[in-house]
């Protein structure tokens, strides 16, 4: 007979960036049962989505998460390009690839410092946001805002680069590829780091494609998987880059994945500046768009993102819906905290880069007979909204 | 008991001191850590942020005590008031200016003893709430103490064993000589101190061994449920443990080139202890800043497998060195 | 030694580096030049076709009508703007122009808002080219 104790980690934990709920059932520090509960954050964007124009919608994609907000709003651009049959100049494509990336590197620098720092390796995680700062610098040079960049719209990109920028670009890239190599060294050899991410949450490559893991954690369990490189948009086609992949499966192959992605990206980003085409950086598109649907996937630091638009012949979407990679990887690593302590979670938890934010969806359930219903919007108002 | 005594508890190398030195070394811990981490650390409150620790000291102990229904508030506030007080005791035995205020042949074990039930009071504060982040962080604390606690009584024997003394004072004073005069004796002192600085760590619960208090994992562990003034005085004991840490550290290997004779040289000779003292410290934060945390397995793993064993060895080690000389003539 | 953590030399040789923090409030900030900041009106360009109050994402912009002039203007409320600049891209008259300036913290919303006062708007002629 066990004796297991709930231990619930969040809504508020400091393990945990966003609000979410994991319940654990714990023997002692061994995990025996987990509960994963998300839906503290809905933002209801979606919906909100379908009251805006097509331009506004950029700026809302792009709040959806702050942190691979370039990734959002080339996907939500794609789709409605798609969809109206837009066609996209070739120097706008390029610059769209070179902020892609840069955005890759900051957001993988970053869960790499979030992970030392959840680990307590305080230090690691200092010089790693510090390293990081040259590419919100550039960023910020080339985009005109650290993070939220707001550098794609519908038809092409909104700014261009001139040479002085590009020679600054080049020059920080090559700082940065220095320090990335310098923690990719620490990150493999540190003995202490090893200890706790080595086999630790193991995703074997059968359940990571069963479970549909995307991104770096598919990758990280030797998927061979890249929306880049197996349906390529943007300038993918014609970059030549590899696809990481790690044969470990476990907490630390998926970290690594980050890092040598980091390192891959700069090359992407100085083939880019290499043989960026001159030409328009983008096309007038009307504010009318015709009836019809698009769709458009991105591969998000995170993973595969999805957009998907309709519209009815409007200046607004009929309807928007987004699947953002956290949703689908959070259910793919939740069984692998069975067996761990708990000191393990975070080490977890923190290998699949998760944003709760972007996860949270809303369904709605009868809580006396547990029924899921769906809903639409009259017979919300008909049912709740009796006020 | 005469004045003068009576000063030198409350005042000189007593309690007074003994605050203000704790105080300075969370500056110092502070402002390390940080510069290790190229931050800049406290700036504001005096000179380079010298006060800040003390400005966080007042305020926590102005800040509404919340009192958690669920605890024994009267038992954590008897083993809060209790706690520190035993650090500044044991300190009493350490030679923290060059010269000990009270001293007999046998403190060192009265001050191994000490520091181990003050550690043991610590696990008390997390068993006093029922919330199961303190019980976990607890039960950390207590696994933690058994693993370290045997390692450094056991350790702590070498200096004695190599200067012939139990009394902390004559250790401090003879450890250079002993080892000068016989240089075979450096491998078990080095090897003593390493694995010494190691438990010394783990007691002062800071990286990799921050177990106990794990923020990202059991929030701060056995702390959660305190506040304000019982959190000042949690610091404050923090805090002192530091210096025992340091000095007790400081004044069984490094031993001493001033001799505390006359009131110059008591301020020389402190001036000297507290730079040995601040070494430790250096090497301790050094650790702490580029080390993650480990699990409770792999420290009582460290401990149980590794480091006890290799104190005993050492000590033995010490044994053969010492007894050789006697066998080979 | 394969205990050793890796960062140790690093570490120590941090010590007597100079910190990289920069201390915000007490030294200037260094953006760059192509910073996105907050926006410029000039409303003797301005011919109020609302086009920036229909495109701005975060109904920062408001359109009001000056009885005097018979004319409307937009008003900026700065404490919903988020500095994309849309508006800026969308006015085909040069009204709206961007600027480097991003420090607008204030204590009163009110502050924050960009009203032209009545006497400096001038009727519009029709017709005239801009
Ligand atoms: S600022 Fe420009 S877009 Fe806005 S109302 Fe005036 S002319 Fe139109
Ligand atoms: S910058 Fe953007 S948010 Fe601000 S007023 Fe212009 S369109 Fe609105």
């Amino acid at each position: 007979m066990s004796y297991a104790v709930d231990l619930l980690f969040g809504p508020q934990h400091p393990a945990l960036h966003e609000p979410e709920r994991f319940r654990f059932k714990v023997d002692g520090e061994i995990i025996v049962d987990v509960d994963v509960k998300i839906g503290f954050i809905h933002r209801g964007i979606e919906k909100l989505a379908e009251s805006k124009n097509f331009i506004q919608n950029i700026y809302l994609t792009e709040r959806i998460c702050g942190i691979c907000n370039v990734a959002h709003t080339l996907c939500y651009v794609q789709a409605v390009e798609d969809m109206a049959g837009i066609e996209v100049p070739e120097r706008a494509k390029y610059l769209r690839v070179i902020v892609h990336e840069l955005n890759r590197i900051h957001s993988h620098l970053l869960i790499l410092g979030v992970a030392a720092e959840l680990l307590g390796w305080e230090t690691e995680f200092m010089y790693l946001w510090r390293d990081r700062e040259a590419i919100m610098d550039i960023i910020e040079d080339v985009t005109g805002n650290r993070v939220t960049s707001a550098f794609n719209t519908i038809g092409g990109v909104r700014r261009d680069i001139n040479n002085t920028q590009k020679e600054r670009m080049l020059k920080v890239l090559d700082k940065v590829e220095k320090d990335t190599r310098f923690h990719k060294k620490v990150l493999e050899e540190d003995p202490l780091y090893r200890e706790r991410m080595v086999n630790m949450g193991v995703l074997k490559t059968r359940d990571a494609i069963e479970r549909c893991a995307v991104g770096p954690t598919a990758r990280g369990s030797n998927v061979d998987y890249d929306v880049r490189a197996h349906d390529p948009y943007a300038a993918y086609d014609e970059i030549p880059f590899n696809v990481i992949r790690y044969k470990e499966c476990d907490s630390w192959a998926r970290m690594m994945v980050r890092v040598d992605e980091t390192l891959e990206s700069i090359n992407i980003i100085r083939y880019a500046l290499k043989h960026l085409p001159g030409g328009e950086i983008r096309v007038k598109v009307p504010p009318r768009l015709p009836a019809g649907e698009g769709l458009s996937r991105v591969e998000a630091p995170r993973g595969e993102l999805i957009h998907h638009v309709f519209c009815k012949g409007d200046v607004k979407p009929y309807r928007l819906k987004v699947r953002t990679p956290t949703f689908a990887n959070i259910l793919a690593i939740a069984p692998t905290f069975i067996g761990h302590t708990i000191a393990d979670v975070p080490a977890i938890l923190v290998s699949i880069d998760p944003c709760f934010s972007c996860t949270d969806r809303l369904t709605f359930v009868d809580v006396s007979s547990g029924k899921v219903m769906k809903l639409s919007l009259g017979e919300i108002k008909r049912m709740y909204w009796s006020r | 008991m005469d004045l003068f005594k009576l000063v030198e508890v409350v005042v000189f190398p007593g309690l007074m001191y003994l605050v203000v030195l704790a105080i300075f070394f969370e500056w110092y811990k502070r402002k390390l850590v940080a510069r290790m981490q190229s931050r800049l650390g406290p700036t504001y409150t005096g000179f380079r942020g010298i006060l800040q620790p003390l400005a966080d000291f007042l305020k926590l102990l102005f800040k509404e005590d919340i009192e958690v229904t669920t605890g024994d508030q009267k038992m954590l506030t008897l083993v809060l008031l209790v706690a520190p007080t035993l650090f500044i005791f044991s300190l009493f035995f350490v030679p923290v200016t060059g010269y000990t205020i009270f001293s007999f042949e046998g403190d060192l074990l009265l001050v191994l003893f000490i520091s181990s039930i003050a550690s043991l009071l610590l696990y008390l504060v997390g068993w006093t709430f029922r919330s199961s982040f303190t019980k976990a962080g607890a039960a950390r604390l207590l696994l933690q103490i058994v693993g370290f606690d045997i390692a450094a009584i056991a350790l702590a024997l070498v200096p004695a064993f190599e200067a012939e003394s139990l009394c902390i004072a004559t250790i401090s004073e003879k450890i250079s000589s002993a080892v000068i005069s016989n240089p075979l004796l450096l491998i078990p002192h080095g090897f003593a101190f390493i694995l010494f600085l190691l438990a010394q760590q783990a007691d002062l619960e800071e990286d990799p061994f921050d177990i106990p208090h794990a923020e990202t994992e059991l929030v701060a562990g056995y702390i959660t449920e305190i506040s304000g003034r019982k959190l000042a005085f949690l610091d404050l004991f923090k805090d002192l443990q530091m210096v025992y840490v340091s000095f007790f550290t400081a004044s069984l290997f490094f031993g001493v080139i001033v001799k505390p004779l006359s009131a110059v040289l008591v301020i020389a000779s402190s001036v000297e202890m507290f730079l040995k003292a601040l070494l430790v410290l250096f090497i301790l934060f050094t650790i702490e800043a580029a080390s993650t945390r480990i699990r409770i397995y792999n420290l009582l793993d460290a401990f149980w497998k590794y480091i006890i064993p290799l104190s005993f060895f050492s000590l033995s080690l010490l044994f053969i060195i010492k007894a050789l000389p006697g066998v080979l003539l | 030694m394969k205990i050793i953590p890796k960062l140790v030399p690093t570490v120590v040789k941090t010590v007597f580096k100079k910190p990289v923090t920069e201390q915000y409030p007490y030294e200037p900030p260094k953006p760059s030049p192509n910073i996105r900041g907050k926006i410029v009106y000039d409303v003797d360009k301005c011919v109020g076709c609302g086009l920036c109050a229909i495109y701005c994402p975060s109904g920062a912009i408001e359109m009001i009508m000056i009885k005097e002039v018979k004319r409307r203007i937009p008003i900026f409320h700065l404490d919903r703007c988020m500095f994309c600049h849309q508006c800026v891209e969308v006015c085909r008259f040069g009204a709206i122009t961007g600027s480097r300036e991003f420090e607008i913290a204030a204590y009163n919303k009110n502050e924050l808002k960009i009203i032209t006062p009545k006497e400096r708007v001038k009727p519009l002629k029709v017709g005239e080219k801009k």
